[in-house]
């Protein structure tokens, strides 16, 4: 994956594969095999939406975009073949004028000959896919929103707390880890420690996972490396998880004035252009920040699910009250 | 802050034992140290996030240091590694 580094803080930042990274990895689950010579895996795919040619078969190639892949199923190729080699060359050198990253071929089908010829000539991969065009389409689709999100690398421990994403985030030394160990004895699931790599669905969501090196693994001070899969079992680590709520422990300063009431519960911190809430806990001695950590997740889901129904049922109340002040109104009457 | 790009010059580039010397010695300052290779920035007081860049030899990092004693750190992590991690190879 590469980005583009000048828009890196960028939300919108442009990402893009190259067509040889696409094959590699995407050739079991897309079904992939290729046809053409492979001159041309250098280009570059940048949209995760597939183009369909369609009219570009019949002459009207403007909208054909560079960055886009190419499908052509059943109905271009049946298209294709009822043409004259003439009439059917003359139309595929129009589309080949085009830049094109690459062309998918679903349903197993063949191409013809001269789509072959000028595909190797304008260094244009082709690929053969062994499914539907409709699943073909929905699965690259997938596959590119996945590999195109824009994604970067963290610092900090991430845990599945109550079915919460919850990300823990300070100062190398404050304790996170020590904290994570201490969740995970209580039932709660590792994600990644120290370094996560997180990207951003179509969705507008974060979700983070280890890097395939450091899966399992844990640093604990004084133990070393440990291995959590190994020692809590299956239930105790997930792969990949959605983030709901970020908790940064801070080092506990006199002069620092921290929220006394809660009221700041709604403080927010930013990852690849999304704002996630954040809790701050004072690190101090004689403070389990385990314990504090799960309280802070209760609180979190009680803050976002139990408050909108506290205030609709004083919505309700508010109503009957009224409606029954018309009543009362009325019989005074 | 200062940033100064490094090339990784023993042969068996940042191994375990490399890192965790590196990880000790920058535990050692007040500092915040970063390190960053290619686009990814990893602490450079933890020893999980220096193995996952797996830098062999030849690669370039650049470290970052913050903080008040950030010139005698970045100093010291910058003889470490040209010393090879003061290991024979």
């Amino acid at each position: 994956m590469k980005k583009n580094k000048s828009l890196e803080k960028n939300s919108q930042s442009e990402n893009f594969i190259s067509v040889k990274e696409f094959f590699n990895d995407g050739k079991q689950l897309l079904e992939l095999t290729l046809i053409s010579s492979s001159s041309g895996f250098e280009n570059n795919i940048t949209h995760s939406k597939i183009q369909k040619p369609g009219l570009a078969l019949a002459g009207y190639v403007d909208f054909i975009h560079p960055g886009r892949v190419q499908i052509l199923g059943k109905l271009e190729i049946n298209y294709l073949k009822e043409l004259s080699s003439k009439e059917r060359l003359k139309v595929l050198s129009k589309i080949f004028q085009k830049k094109m990253c690459c062309i998918v071929l679903t349903s197993n089908l063949d191409p013809p000959d001269e789509l072959l010829n000028l595909a190797n000539e304008s260094k244009v991969p082709v690929f053969k896919s062994s499914l539907a065009t409709s699943q073909c389409i929905e699965r690259i689709t997938n596959f590119l929103s996945k590999k195109l999100a824009p994604k970067k690398k963290i610092h900090g421990v991430l845990l599945d707390i109550y079915g919460q994403g919850v990300l823990i985030i300070g100062e190398s030394g404050i304790g996170k880890s020590e904290c994570a160990v201490e969740l995970i004895v209580r039932g709660h699931r590792l994600v990644s420690d120290d370094v996560i790599e997180i990207y951003r669905t179509s969705e507008g969501r974060i979700v983070g996972s280890a890097p395939p090196l450091s899966r399992y693994h844990l640093e604990v001070r004084g133990l070393g490396i440990i291995n959590i899969k190994e020692l809590f079992g299956i239930s105790s680590i997930t792969l990949e998880k959605e983030i709901d709520l970020i908790i940064e422990l801070k080092k506990w300063e006199p002069d620092v004035e921290f929220d006394r009431l809660g009221y700041e519960s709604m403080r927010k911190y930013e990852l690849l252009g999304v704002d996630l809430p954040l809790i701050v806990i004072p690190v101090g001695p004689g403070r389990n920040l385990a314990v504090l950590t799960e309280i802070a997740v209760r609180k979190h889901l009680l803050d976002r699910k139990v408050y909108p129904a506290s205030k609709e049922i004083t919505k309700e109340l508010e109503n009957l009250l009224k409606s029954n002040q018309v009543m009362n109104d009325r019989d005074d009457e | 802050m200062i940033e100064k790009k490094i090339k990784i010059i023993n042969k068996l580039g940042l191994h375990a034992r490399a890192a965790s010397k590196f990880v000790n010695l920058a535990n050692r300052f007040k500092s915040k140290v970063r390190i960053i290779k290619n686009d990814d920035e990893i602490d450079g007081k933890s020893i999980l996030g220096i193995l996952t860049l797996a830098a062999t030899q030849g690669t370039e990092i650049i470290l970052r240091v913050e903080g008040e004693d950030e010139e005698k750190a970045i100093q010291a992590l910058e003889n470490l590694i040209n010393n090879k991690f003061q290991e024979p190879e």
